[in-house]
This record gives structure tokens, sequence and C-alpha cells, in this order.
């Protein structure tokens, strides 16, 4: 290759490496939106009195940053909601049998690619194992930012 | 001429391994139940040893005979450009006739399974534990000896 054409090509080269190197992971955004290729959060309501919160993730991202991110999702989806707490469940037989998780939500992954999909029940008033949301999305804001910061 | 095209395509038909399943045809006045399913691909049924595909509405909703034990079945296939994932889990209840239920995949690193439950309005989240839910009975892609008329005539 020509010398002068490596020259050319190296400022490209850099940015492809940087790109490459500050990671592919899936970031905080919506999963439902058909031009995010990477995965991201989705939430919808029921059944029953329930919201279904959920997030999928490529294998650039570790189990833990998928469970922060369900967390903030479920905590923004009581607090628009109108409500200040919630109880979260993994599965319909644990909502039903009254099983909450807390923040242990127990991440999953298929090929490699981690995710999480939960039950939240959200209450006015807090109750016996739920969650307050103000508490835990500032909580797991700061732990997201000192992670990505 | 159109028969040789229908002969044509069975062999792609048994090659592609998916079972035709019939529809289940309610008799009248048959006590039926309605099962919503969340998350729930492909969704079949195996009633009185006879497996039928069930025809879910645009909600996902769709129906069973009730007052006799049904195993509820799945059928999963996830796949991306390098991973492929299948798994048929399944459950059986005996349905309270118009009663309503929820049914959904729990999907896991280690496997999978039908969660199935009650809709219940006088419960906190809506739902209550269904008291017969129990491992399956019966596959409904599983060769039988009985044929859908056979067991609707007894």
């Amino acid at each position: 290759m020509n010398p002068r054409n490596i020259r050319r090509a190296w400022p490209a080269a850099a940015l492809l490496a940087c790109a490459v190197l500050s990671g592919c992971a899936t970031t905080y955004t919506d999963g439902t939106n058909p031009l995010n290729l990477t995965g991201g959060y989705y939430d919808e309501p029921g059944p029953g009195k329930l919201v279904t919160v959920g997030f999928g993730a490529n294998a650039f991202t570790n189990a833990e940053t998928v469970r922060r991110y369900v967390l903030r999702r479920a905590c923004e989806v009581v607090q628009e909601g109108g409500k200040g707490h919630f109880l979260a469940y993994t599965s319909l037989e644990h909502a039903a049998a009254g099983l909450p998780v807390g923040e242990d939500l127990g991440i999953h992954a298929l090929g490699g690619k981690p995710f999480s999909h939960i039950y939240v029940l959200p209450l006015d008033e807090p109750r016996k194992g739920s969650l307050n949301a103000a508490e835990v999305l500032e909580r797991v804001t700061a732990e997201m930012a000192e992670k990505e910061g | 001429m159109r028969n040789v095209k229908l002969l044509s395509a069975l062999p792609l038909l048994l090659l592609s391994g998916c079972a035709v399943l019939p529809t289940y045809t309610p008799k009248p006045d048959e006590p039926m139940a309605t099962v919503q399913g969340l998350n729930f691909p492909s969704p079949a049924f195996c009633a009185d040893g006879v497996g039928y595909q069930a025809k879910p509405d645009k909600e996902g909703r769709f129906q069973v005979p009730a007052g006799s034990r049904v195993s509820l079945y799945s059928s999963v296939q996830l796949y991306d450009y390098n991973v492929t994932y299948s798994c048929y889990p399944g459950a059986s209840a005996v349905f309270a006739p118009k009663g309503s239920y929820f049914a959904s995949i729990v999907l896991s690193s280690t496997g999978c399974r039908v969660d199935l439950v009650r809709a219940d309005d006088s419960t906190d989240t809506g739902l209550a534990p269904e008291p017969t839910n129990n491992v399956p009975i019966c596959n409904p892609w599983a060769k039988t000896s009985k044929k859908p008329k056979e067991a609707k005539a007894e």
C-alpha cells in the first residue's frame, strides 16, 4: 500500500478502533423502537393489575447492567403511574402466590445475551418486600453513572 | 396436476418437522375456558389424548375445553445470526368453565417452562394460583392412536 494512502486511512482506522474499544454494549434505550437493533427496555400494562417490564441486551452487556436497567425502567413506570412503591415478581406464578423478589431479579442469558422479564405491582404505600421507586431509581442511576464515568 | 403439486409439497412439510394439528371444535354447550397467552408462541393443547392447534385472537386469547385435564403447550423458536434456541414447554390443568387464565413462557439460562395462573380481580395482583396446575400428561405433537373425530365421539 502506498504510504500516502496509509496516512489517509489512519484517522478512519483510529476512529473505528475508538468505536470498537468504547464498547458496543446495549445502552438504556427503548427496545421497542424497530430501528434499535441491539435491544433495550420494554414495558406494557398487564396481566391483571401488574405491569410487565423487561430488558434484552446484546452479548457485550453484563448481567448486573441489565439488572440495573430493568430496575430503572420499573421505577420510571411506577412513578409515571403516580405511585411511589412497587413489588417485583420474576414470574406469573410468583406474582399469583405473592412472592416478590426485591432487587434480586435473577438475570438470565440465552446465547450469551442477558435479559430480564419481570412483573411489577405499583403501590401507593410501602409493604413487606416492596421497593421505594425514588430511592431505587436514584441509586441505580448513580451506580450506572459511576460505572460509565 | 393439482394432486402432483400437493404431493410435491408433502416432503417439504415432513422435512420441516412441523406436525399439522387439527383445530378443536367444541360441541354445542360444551364448557370452555379462556386462556390468554402472554409471550406464548404457537399455542397448542392436548385434550382427551388428542393434540390440537389453538387459534388465538389478536389479544392472544384462545379457548380450551373445561372440566377435564388439558395439557397446554407452546413451541418456542428463537434465533439470531449464530444462536438457535428452541423449547416446547407444557403444563396441564383442569380449567373451570368460563374461567379466565394467563399462560406465559418463562425463559431462563437452563431451560423454559409454562407459567399458568388464574385471573382473579379480587386479589392484589389480579392473579391467583391455579390449584390444578401440574405437569403435562400428553404431548400434542406426539403420535397418537386417537383421531379427533374418535375422541369427540366418546
